[in-house]
């Protein structure tokens, strides 16, 4: 099972100037749980702002997030895979890297994204087809 | 010479057997649609015979010769009455057991007589009316449990197809125990006070019984839906073979049980076996009221009249 | 009669093959569907409502069969039930195509709905799978579960499309209702695929 199979395709995106607040409301309405954070200028790069990230370093330490803006959380570069990556390897990247969350990247362009949950139903999927279907 | 009335009072009571019990055996059979209606009631007469002919010897001799010394009045008096007491009971759709009413009567006809009673073969039948309904019980919870380890692994259309051959074959075990238990009892009298022949007597009764079946159809077909068929195909077939196999056992020792009671220990055990928690009390109530009253009332009935007619 | 209980199963199992022929016209009515939509190709989108017509004389056959004797009484309730799903899962998918003939989609909107059309096909593929392994004697759950993930997906595309849809213009009341049943027939079709599944479980536990 390939990455490109079972990965999102919607994502997010939230410009770095924006307050924390922003990041949160926007999750909320979109129903997500990561946003990709825009680079400030040319020399800047992706970044991912996630909702551990606002919880362990926002509301853990008792700060506004109205006062905190995005760039200041955001973990950056981004941890990309290449679409036709198996999943196995996604998964022992994640183990390594300690994410719940990866990009699939093609040529600086986001395709989508892979989550734990992501590859929990796929890998209940394929189990479900086991047998059958090639 | 031949006295006609105990015989027509067993052709009676072998008629109301026929309108009544088939049900038991084959209620869910016809309501499951294995097998047409015509068919099953010929199946079931058919087993009759087959039933009283093996094995109805044992019943016969408890019933007719063990219990007490038989003579022609007592036979008489006690068969009719029983007729009597079963058609009317039916008629008000009691739920009465044949063989309840029978000893009952003979008893109490052998009292009025003021012949001796055989008390620990009596004492023994009391102890079998007692201890099959839990019997069944028993054999229905460990063929359940049996079902659930093997049946229930194979794939569905499989179990579909192996429950149906399944009912099939405890249906005419019911109909074997009709014969060999039930309409043993009816004719143990008549067949051991020396007025008919064991061959005759068992081909007479057993055609008996298939014209109640065939005549009064209405009233099996009535009953399908109530009872056992209330339960599912899985759950009936426990229920009814674990019935029929403990009656089937009490008639290898020669004790004339009910098999309607079997069977309503033969659903109990399942609805444990299922985990239901709540038995019916008042059910239970009832049964077990009937199972009392009906020997008594029949014992009664026949001791007044012979003692009131003064007979002796 | 005998020969019927010990060599049978004759009749029973003609209705399952036919059974699997239904469901099989179901995955062949999301695929026409799929591929239509990709290609834009409204001609094809026609293809449904021949196997929309062919499924209903299966259906119809499979229906007097079952009431012809086949199955214990028992279970031939459930057993229709499950055909009408399917049947009536068919008829979405032959409605949101002769939605889709009328009307005109933009490009998000495509995208989105081939995303549903594709996993209406995948569902589909596993309730078949779920069915087999229904007659083999498999455990349905993992089935089961498979085909829920993929309605719950399908239910978050559909939230975000209903929501865009709703800033979107339309020139007349008549091309906004075709878009929106489109959009409903084409979003349900994945809830009665999820109900005949847990139909099948259903018939599966019924007799043990």
């Amino acid at each position: 099972m390939k990455a490109e199979e079972i990965m999102n395709k919607r994502i997010e995106y939230i410009e770095s100037d924006a307050t924390v607040y922003d990041a949160i409301e926007k999750m909320v309405d979109r129903r997500i749980r990561s946003l990709v954070v825009r680079p400030k200028d040319e020399k800047d790069v992706y970044g991912v702002i996630t909702g551990r990230d606002i919880v362990f370093r926002v509301v853990y330490k008792n700060l506004d997030p109205n006062k905190i803006k995005v760039e200041e959380i955001t973990s950056k570069p981004l941890v990309c895979i290449d679409k036709d990556m198996d999943i196995e390897h996604v998964i022992k990247l994640m183990e390594k890297f300690n994410i719940a969350r990866i990009f699939v990247c093609e040529q600086k362009k986001i395709l989508g994204v892979v989550s734990l949950f992501d590859v929990m139903a796929g890998s209940l999927i394929k189990r479900a087809r086991r047998g059958h279907f090639a | 010479m031949i006295n006609p009335i105990p015989i027509i009072a067993c052709g009676l009571i072998a008629l109301s057997i026929g309108s009544n019990d088939t049900s038991n055996a084959l209620g869910i059979c016809v309501g499951c649609e294995i097998i047409r209606f015509r068919k099953a009631v010929f199946l079931f007469g058919f087993f009759v015979l087959i039933g009283i002919t093996m094995q109805g010897g044992r019943v016969m001799r408890t019933v007719g010769k063990e219990i007490l010394e038989i003579n022609l009045y007592i036979v008489s008096i006690s068969l009719l009455v029983s007729a009597i007491l079963v058609i009317v009971s039916n008629w008000w759709r009691l739920p009465v057991s044949t063989h309840q009413v029978i000893i009952g009567s003979l008893t109490g006809s052998g009292m009025a007589f003021g012949v001796s009673i055989n008390l620990d073969s009596l004492l023994k039948i009391l102890l079998s009316w007692a201890i099959s309904p839990f019997g069944a019980l028993l054999l229905s919870i460990i063929l359940y449990r049996i079902m659930e380890k093997t049946l229930s692994k194979l794939p569905f259309f499989q179990i579909e197809r192996i429950l149906k051959v399944l009912l099939l074959i405890s249906s005419v075990l019911i109909a074997y125990n009709t014969g060999a238990n039930e309409l043993a009892t009816v004719l143990g009298p008549i067949i051991h006070s020396g007025l008919i022949d064991q061959g005759w007597a068992s081909l007479m009764g057993s055609l008996f019984v298939l014209f109640g079946a065939v005549l009064l159809s209405h009233r099996v077909i009535e009953t399908i839906g109530k009872g056992i068929t209330a339960l599912d195909p899985y759950s009936g077939f426990a229920a009814q073979f674990g019935a029929g196999a403990c009656v089937f056992l009490f008639t290898s020792l020669g004790m004339p049980v009910s098999t309607t009671y079997c069977i309503i220990g033969g659903i109990s055990g399942v609805g444990i076996s299922k985990g239901i928690g709540t038995v019916r009390i008042d059910l239970i109530k009832k049964i077990a009221l009937s199972w009392l009253l009906t020997p008594l009332f029949s014992f009664l009935i026949c001791f007044i009249i012979i003692k009131g007619f003064g007979m002796i | 009669m005998l020969k019927r209980l010990f060599f049978g199963g004759k009749i029973e199992q003609e209705v399952i093959e036919k059974i699997k022929r239904h469901i099989e016209i179901l995955c062949s009515a999301c695929e026409t569907f799929k591929t239509a939509i990709e290609k834009r190709d409204k001609k094809m989108m026609l293809g449904v409502f021949d196997l929309e017509r062919e499924g209903d004389i299966i259906r119809r056959n499979i229906i007097s069969n079952i009431y012809e004797g086949a199955f214990l009484p028992f279970l031939r309730p459930s057993i229709c039930k499950l055909v009408e799903i399917v049947d009536d899962a068919i008829d979405l998918v032959e409605d949101a195509a002769f939605e889709y003939t009328d009307s005109e989609l933009d490009n998000e909107t495509k995208d989105d709905c081939i995303k549903i059309a594709d996993m209406n096909l995948k569902m589909c593929e596993i309730f078949l799978i779920a069915f087999e392994s229904l007659l083999s004697g498999e455990d349905l759950r993992e089935k089961n579960l498979a085909i829920r993930i993929y309605e719950k997906k399908i239910d978050e595309i559909k939230f975000d499309l209903i929501k865009r849809l709703k800033t979107k213009e339309v020139k007349s009341f008549w091309e906004g209702k075709m878009i929106s049943d489109f959009i409903y027939h084409l979003t349900n079709i994945s809830d009665l695929i999820e109900d005949a599944s847990d139909y099948l479980q259903i018939i599966n536990v019924s007799l043990r």
